[in-house]
């Protein structure tokens, strides 16, 4: 999968906005939203407010996680934790990204913001290669990552099964040199994580 | 009576610490280990201010106004005093400087330190009166007497020595000084005083005791001593008026000892048996002594007099001076008043001046705290305001935000502001920047018009919205300035100081003047309606008193209604607006919203805010109130009554709910739901309404209250309702119940058409919509849960107005006008509706009227039956005429049912367009929704 395309599953996420026009309620293939009605916020995808927003046609109330100290804490829990910790939201980064992107004057501190995300990002991406590597050297074909984000997981497709079909390979060309051992029956089958590789 | 002693608090970290107060013994003066100063309003202060000198301050000094520490540099530093600015060094020294003193007679201060110096410098510093350079070990502590006769110093080589100041020399020395060679270990300080007074007595600790010295002749008066005493006396203090001592031991054992009679008057343990290294009297006299320990804790002692008065706080201590004169005054009075008779009453004078009663004996106190004369002080009035406004002092603040848009004033440093405009709807008007040179303070924004106004000179400037954005102001005239604006679709209102309303049309010109029965305090507008709440008294004691008069305009006409405005005890009113259906609102700062029904002439809680708060010091800031969708629009405002500029606060929709009692049951759930519709013009459907009163019907009957269940439907007045009622009331087995019900609906109906002929002859002729005449709406049989129904036939009758539930094609209307009669003629869900909506046709509908038998709209049935007398005897010749009659009953109602249902169904359609209409945009079908159109 493309990152284009995971961004484009994230952004049917819903976010809320404040419109500044007025409107009845459109229906949507997704869904029926509104009525618009000036400065009153209103939930809509992200898609849809990323829109407007270009459009100058309302203002991104950034969501709940969006914020400082929220993000603080999240950072540290990561930090401490072996494992993974339960991120805001599945798309987060993708979130981040857009909202960022479009809107960083409705965001308060989105230059720390930015930051602070980019810290978790790269706290989880260490941890995902170490994890990688651990699997790979122990030569086990089953691991088991929980709260990986769509975005995170995308990131070790290409590599994960790759890696893992070339050792498999070694392994059954060694396999094949040494004297058949009628034992040796089973290959662990590369597995991959258990979440959507 | 005991001493009694207050519990310790934290005052520095651990170490040396000194206390003092100054000299009108209001604060506490400590310094401590930590360096830091810090100034203590009374031992319960838990926020003294604090400053900073150095690494650590070893001792402070009061003295004139300024405070004298020691610093780190070896120096006497002196500080201004509350400002604590740098103002000079007393005097240096090369060792650290161990202790500051002065007596309140003389001009010098006694400092001592370390390098075995003592040092008598004056104020301001420059070389030392006196120095005493005989000592071979630290010196730890010095006192000077308060005829600056005598000097006295321990010093920890173990010799007290006291020294004649003008001879400087050495007069005696005693050995009572426990020898040490440093001060930070010394625990015995072996702190001298000599008596403040007088100076007759010096007092030094010496081991166990305190020995009074005479200054003639040097020998010894008397020792102190007791015997819970344990361990060296450390320290000893006369109290400021000399007649009391206080020493305190190692062990932090303090006692206060009375120096005529020798006794000591109490002993206090300290709670923590830490060795006290400072005492300090209050100068006031009151018997109140702090001292502080070696782990730097401050702690008090009160009643150290033994006297009555066990509070040491100013209003008793103001009774204990007022106890002493009288005593004085008693003595002088009693000898002068048996001698003359003329003379005036000196007695008498005394107690009109103290305003004590004579007869008070000591042991009541109490009654001596209403010896001041209770003045019976009320809030003060409220000042006026803007509503929907942040306070003026703000550099940046909110002039106006309302359901049109926000109106901000940013204040540079240089004095210059600005106003910026920004829209909700960017369809109405593109933002508005402007420079504020006027200086403008209030505004107010409409559909049409923005108002702005300044105070001196006062001018009123509007900026019209619509077309080419033209300007227009007006002048004040002289001394009367703007106190509130405000501005509503058709109309710009100003309120002076000179108690009159001025009103305007939107493009400026002036339509009235209106003087209002009090300072005013805020407006508010709807459409051609002004709302003016001003003082219609002085303020009680809690309450302020607040009356509104609602003045409406319809073209040339003028209409004044005055209300008195209620609020919770003890608030002021924080906001006033009206809804979008034009009912005044009140908003108070203890977050009740009050809405004035105009039908019925009431003020009613619709919403609680507080109940929508999350903490305790939240509050909500209110932006608009929409009684169409039952909403309430306000901004959550966390610890302040209003919102900050930046970040942009959201607006959070509240609902409105009236506050019945046990909301969370069902049936007070469809109480409340009933009672909303019928008194707010809300947008809902007659259908929901049905339902609910059915709903509840249904649970008055389930309650085994038969009666209630009938009452509910009396009251609801619905007769489209009642079949459904009977039905279910039979179905439930409440035979009884169905049957009255049935009745009633018989009844009902040949009440109505009594009720038709009268309702005909009632009604006069009305002018606006606006009118808050309700006089005229006597009609008998309204319901009493709807009351729209009245207002509805009001409208209804008046032949000036065009058919406001057809969709007008004229455009030629206010669009807005006919927005709202149309909603309001949508609910009042639980009316006779068809009769009505049939009455509102009167021209319309007769025209499409060709049958003669059809009845006409509205008629009753015995005008029909005159009419049709004569076509109905050619129809029916056989019947007599009671038969006749009855046949022609018959006849009406079926033709009037099939006309209702026929009708009904038309007005289900129309009311669905209408409903339409109240909405922007057209109804469009679902699929064409689907594209987008490229307008927005």
């Amino acid at each position: 999968m493309d990152p284009y395309e995971i961004e484009f599953i994230g952004e049917n996420r819903i976010i809320s906005i404040i419109p500044n026009f007025t409107y009845d309620k459109i229906y949507l293939i997704c869904g029926e939203f509104g009525p618009f009605r000036a400065g009153l916020p209103m939930n809509v995808p992200l898609w849809l407010a990323l829109m407007l927003k270009q459009k100058q046609k309302c203002r991104i109330v950034p969501p709940d996680w969006m914020d400082m100290d929220a993000l603080e804490n999240i950072k540290e829990e990561e930090k401490r934790s072996r494992f993974f910790t339960k991120m805001p939201n599945e798309h987060y980064m993708v979130e981040a990204k857009l909202i960022l992107g479009a809107a960083s004057e409705d965001v308060p501190n989105a230059s720390e913001i930015k930051t602070v995300i980019k810290d978790i990002w790269d706290i989880r991406m260490s941890k995902l290669r170490t994890s990688m590597d651990a699997l790979m050297k122990s030569g086990g074909g089953y691991g088991r990552l929980d709260h990986l984000t769509m975005m995170e997981i995308n990131s070790v497709k290409p590599l994960l099964p790759a890696a893992m079909d070339s050792l498999l390979r070694i392994q059954m060309k060694s396999k094949k040199t040494t004297p058949a051992n009628l034992n040796v029956s089973s290959f662990s089958q590369s597995g991959g994580s258990s979440q959507n590789i | 009576m005991k001493i009694q002693s207050k519990p310790l608090r934290y005052a520095h970290a651990e170490g040396h610490t000194d206390v003092c107060y100054t000299e009108d013994g209001k604060n506490i003066v400590t310094c401590g280990n930590d360096g830091d100063v810090r100034i203590w309003l009374d031992i319960e202060d838990d926020d003294p201010t604090s400053h900073c000198v150095g690494e650590s301050a070893l001792a402070v000094c009061f003295k004139e106004k300024r405070l004298y520490v020691a610093n780190d540099n070896h120096a006497v530093q002196a500080y201004t005093y509350p400002a604590f600015n740098k103002d000079g060094i007393v005097t240096r020294f090369t060792a650290p400087v161990t202790q500051i003193k002065s007596s309140t007679k003389i001009e010098a201060l006694g400092c001592t330190s370390e390098n075995m110096e003592a040092k008598i410098c004056s104020l301001e510093g420059g070389a030392p009166l006196f120095v005493m350079k005989d000592h071979q070990g630290p010196v730890l502590s010095v006192a000077i007497c308060p005829h600056m006769k005598y000097a006295s110093s321990a010093c920890g080589d173990g010799v007290l020595r006291i020294y004649d100041i003008d001879t400087q020399k050495i007069i005696k020395e005693i050995s009572c000084v426990p020898k040490i060679n440093t001060f930070y270990a010394a625990k015995v300080l072996c702190r001298i005083d000599f008596e403040p007074t007088e100076g007759k007595y010096l007092a030094y600790p010496n081991n166990r005791d305190i020995i009074l010295l005479d200054c003639e002749s040097w020998s010894q008066r008397m020792v102190f001593t007791h015997s819970s005493i344990k361990c060296s006396i450390s320290q000893c203090l006369f109290s400021p008026c000399g007649q009391y001592l206080a020493g305190s031991t190692v062990a932090g054992q303090i006692a206060v000892w009375e120096i005529e009679s020798g006794n000591c008057i109490g002993i206090i343990d300290h709670p923590t048996s830490h060795n006290v290294t400072a005492l300090a009297w209050n100068p006031k006299g009151n018997g109140v002594l702090v001292y502080c320990d070696i782990v730097g804790q401050l702690g008090m002692l009160t009643n150290c007099y033994g006297k009555d008065s066990s509070k040491s706080d100013t209003d008793v201590e103001m009774v204990d001076r007022v106890e002493d004169n009288d005593e004085i005054l008693d003595n002088i009075i009693e000898n002068y008043e048996s001698d003359d008779d003329n003379a005036i009453s000196l007695q008498k004078l005394r107690n009109e001046t103290l305003g004590l009663d004579k007869d008070e004996d000591e042991s009541r106190p109490g009654s001596r705290h209403t010896a001041q004369a209770p003045t019976i002080v009320g809030v003060p009035p409220q000042p006026p305001f803007q509503p929907s406004s942040t306070p003026v002092h703000l550099e940046h603040r909110y002039m106006c935000w309302n359901d049109i848009g926000i109106v901000r004033c940013h204040t540079g440093e240089n004095g210059e502001s600005s106003i910026d405009v920004e829209f909700h709807d960017t369809n109405i008007h593109h933002g508005i920047h402007l420079n504020n040179y006027l200086n403008h303070s209030m505004a107010s924004l409409s559909s049409s018009v923005l108002a702005l106004a300044c105070e001196t000179p006062s001018k009123l400037v509007c900026i019209s919205l619509v077309g080419s954005s033209k300007e227009w102001s007006i002048s004040m005239p002289d001394a009367e300035e703007i106190l509130c604006i405000t501005a509503a679709s058709g109309i710009v209102a100003c309120a002076t100081n000179a108690r009159l309303l001025r009103l305007f049309t939107s493009m400026g010109t002036q339509r009235q003047v209106i003087s209002l029965m009090g300072p005013v305090v805020s407006l508010a507008a709807y459409n051609t309606t002004v709302f003016a709440v001003y003082h219609q008294s002085d303020p009680g004691v809690s309450d302020q008193h607040l009356s509104v008069d609602i003045v409406a305009l319809n073209g040339r006409q003028v209409r004044c209604k005055s209300v008195s405005v209620p609020l919770t005890p003890g608030s002021r009113l924080s906001w006033l607006g009206a809804t979008d259906s034009g009912s005044p609102c009140s908003y108070d700062n203890t977050g009740i919203l009050r809405l004035y029904d105009i039908a019925s002439g009431a003020w009613m809680p619709i919403c609680d805010t507080t109940t929508h708060s999350r903490g305790a010091s939240d509050s909500w800031f209110i932006v608009y109130i929409s009684e169409l969708t039952q909403k309430v629009r306000a901004i959550l405002c966390r610890g302040a009554s209003y919102p900050l500029t930046a970040p942009k606060p959201i607006v959070t929709e509240l609902n409105i709910q009236i506050p019945l009692c046990e909301l969370d049951s069902e049936k007070s759930q469809y109480e409340e739901q009933l009672v909303r519709w019928a008194h707010t013009t809300a947008d809902v459907d007659i259908k929901t309404a049905r339902e609910t009163a059915l709903k509840l019907f249904a649970l008055a009957c389930r309650s085994e209250i038969e009666q209630r269940a009938l009452e509910l439907m009396e009251l609801l007045k619905d007769d489209r309702l009642l079949p459904l009622a009977a039905k279910y009331a039979s179905r439930l087995g409440r035979i009884h119940l169905a049957d009255k019900l049935t009745n009633i609906a018989q009844t009902w109906e040949e009440e109505s058409d009594k009720l038709n002929v009268a309702q005909n002859s009632h009604f006069q002729e009305l002018d606006t919509q606006e009118t808050y005449d309700v006089n005229n709406t006597e009609d008998m049989n309204a319901s009493l849960i709807i009351p729209q129904k009245v207002k509805q036939k009001v409208e209804s009758m008046t032949p000036i107005k065009p058919v406001p539930i057809k969709c007008s094609p004229s455009g030629a209307r206010n669009p807005f006008r006919k927005q709202q009669e149309a909603t309001k003629n949508v609910q009042s869900p639980l009316t006779l509706t068809d009769r009505n909506l049939v009455e509102v046709h009167p021209t319309a509908e007769s025209t499409e009227n060709n049958d003669p038998l059809k009845p006409l709209v509205g008629e009753s049935f015995m005008d029909w039956f005159s009419r049709n007398k004569t076509t109905l005897e050619e129809q029916n010749p056989e019947l007599t005429p009671s038969e006749l009659t009855r046949h022609g009953v018959k006849m009406f109602k079926n033709v009037q049912n099939k006309d209702e249902s026929s009708k009904e169904t038309g007005q289900k359609r129309k009311l669905e367009d209408s409903n339409g209409d109240v909405v922007n945009a057209p109804k469009q079908s679902k699929l064409s929704a689907f594209a987008f159109h490229k307008k927005t």
